[in-house]
């Protein structure tokens, strides 16, 4: 067997490519293959959901898992960090919903929304952003959370 | 071959989950060990960084990877193992490990854990991997056997004979996880106390324990409930068998409140000192 041609195809095989795994593995492991490939779907689509729960939100779980799907299909990942696995996921959304432009401002505003409503300051509001949402790090201390402004003790 | 042994640690922790930080951070939480996903924190310093430094003060930490792809027919990721080794040193980990799997080919990367072939081509490369993994992080590796869901008609022996081999050329150590020995059990039809009494018990350093679920047609890794019955007793056979090394609990969905699992922990406390009292 070659390992290279066989781990080339497994990969085929995830990516709905037509590939010819049954050069490897009996009838017994087409349930086995069935697990893999859905166990690879399901984490990169919930990878997506994470990233733009909004967005989620405003289609229903079903469309926008339609939407993952699609996304998932065109962009199979490539680096070792899921990190930025959702990059153009705002693009295919687009793509998928031409005339919405809810979505597109939706999936576009995940990220740039706190940076948007107050430039000064955006640089630390991204890295804020990262870490509480991607990296799902605790929040930074914020004792004026929730407090008015005029009720901020000075 | 890399010469230095690794060290026993024959301890108790948990993994370090983002719901927990707090519990982790704001107090000294009652485990003798605290295991990270390597990959969460190889990023050039920030928060995650100071997070780990801060649990570093208080607890040994073992780093475990999932990206390493030590089986990859294209061999390993230069600037992964850079980065690796960088984290490596930064925290002095109790073990580094990963599985055996692979999940990268031709710059395409699944983000699973996918299976090997059981041949001497794969047993070759993975050594070949192996060796080179611990000449660029300066020691010995820890490599776990993996949960899989199906067999390849090439295999030419089984995973604990594979194992044995893999330890022998490589002087790596093993990370043995009791419910991936479970699962792959019944999804393979083999008899789990079979494989205990098959692989290297003097080069077993670590031990996870975690839940499985029922899939439509096979037992699936999810890690997402409580260590099951049969799991707890394939551990006491376990323990039996390689004597006194770390034990923890993986737990990466559905996670509950952190004393939940300390006392998970306890329980796997309970069964290794019944099983070290009965040894002395």
């Amino acid at each position: 067997m070659s390992l290279a041609a066989m781990q080339r195809d497994f990969a085929g095989w995830l990516t709905d490519r037509p590939g010819s795994m049954a050069a490897w593995v009996d009838g017994a492991a087409q349930a086995g293959l069935d697990v893999y490939h859905n166990a690879y779907h399901m984490r990169l689509a919930d990878c997506l959901h994470e990233m733009f729960e909004k967005t989620a939100l405003w289609l229903g779980d079903e469309a926008f898992m339609t939407a993952a799907r699609a996304h998932i299909d065109g962009r199979p990942p490539h680096g070792w960090t899921l990190g930025v696995y959702g990059d153009g996921f705002d693009r295919t959304l687009a793509r998928l919903y031409p005339d919405d432009r809810e979505v597109e401002s939706w999936s576009k505003s995940w990220m740039t929304a706190p940076t948007g409503r107050i430039a000064g300051g955006a640089d630390e509001m991204l890295l804020n952003t990262i870490a509480e949402r991607i990296l799902g790090l605790p929040q930074d201390h914020r004792p004026d959370k929730g407090v008015a402004f005029n009720d901020i003790p000075r | 071959m890399t010469a230095t042994p690794i060290a026993s640690f024959d301890r108790f922790g948990l993994g370090l989950r983002t719901p927990h930080y707090q519990d982790f951070l704001t107090s000294t939480a009652p485990v003798d060990f605290v295991e990270v996903i390597s990959e969460n924190f190889m990023i050039d310093g920030g928060r995650p960084r100071h997070i780990l430094d801060q649990i570093r003060e208080r607890h040994p930490v073992a780093l475990h990877g999932v990206s390493m792809s030590i089986g990859s027919a294209d061999g390993l990721d230069r600037a992964y193992l850079a980065r690796l080794k960088t984290l490596v040193d930064h925290v002095d980990p109790l073990f580094v490990s990963d599985h055996l799997c692979w999940t990268r080919i031709a710059g395409f990367n699944a983000h699973d854990l996918l299976p090997l072939p059981y041949t001497e081509e794969a047993l070759d490369l993975v050594c070949a991997n192996i060796l080179q993994a611990q000449d660029v992080l300066e020691r010995p590796m820890l490599i776990e056997n993996p949960s899989t869901y199906l067999q390849f008609t090439a295999d030419s022996m089984t995973e604990w004979q594979f194992l044995n081999a893999m330890c022998a050329r490589t002087g790596c150590a093993l990370l043995l996880d009791v419910n991936n020995i479970y699962v792959s059990a019944i999804n393979h039809g083999f008899d789990p106390m079979t494989y205990l009494d098959g692989v290297p018990a003097d080069r077993v350093r670590q031990i996870h324990l975690a839940g499985h679920s029922q899939g439509r047609d096979c037992l699936i890794d999810t890690h997402d409930q409580p260590v099951p019955p049969p799991v707890w007793a394939l551990y006491a056979e376990a323990c039996r068998r390689v004597g006194p090394v770390a034990t923890m609990i993986e737990r990466d969905d559905d996670i509950p409140p952190l004393a939940d699992l300390l006392a998970e922990l306890d329980m796997a406390r309970a069964i290794a000192t019944m099983d070290r009292r009965r040894a002395a």
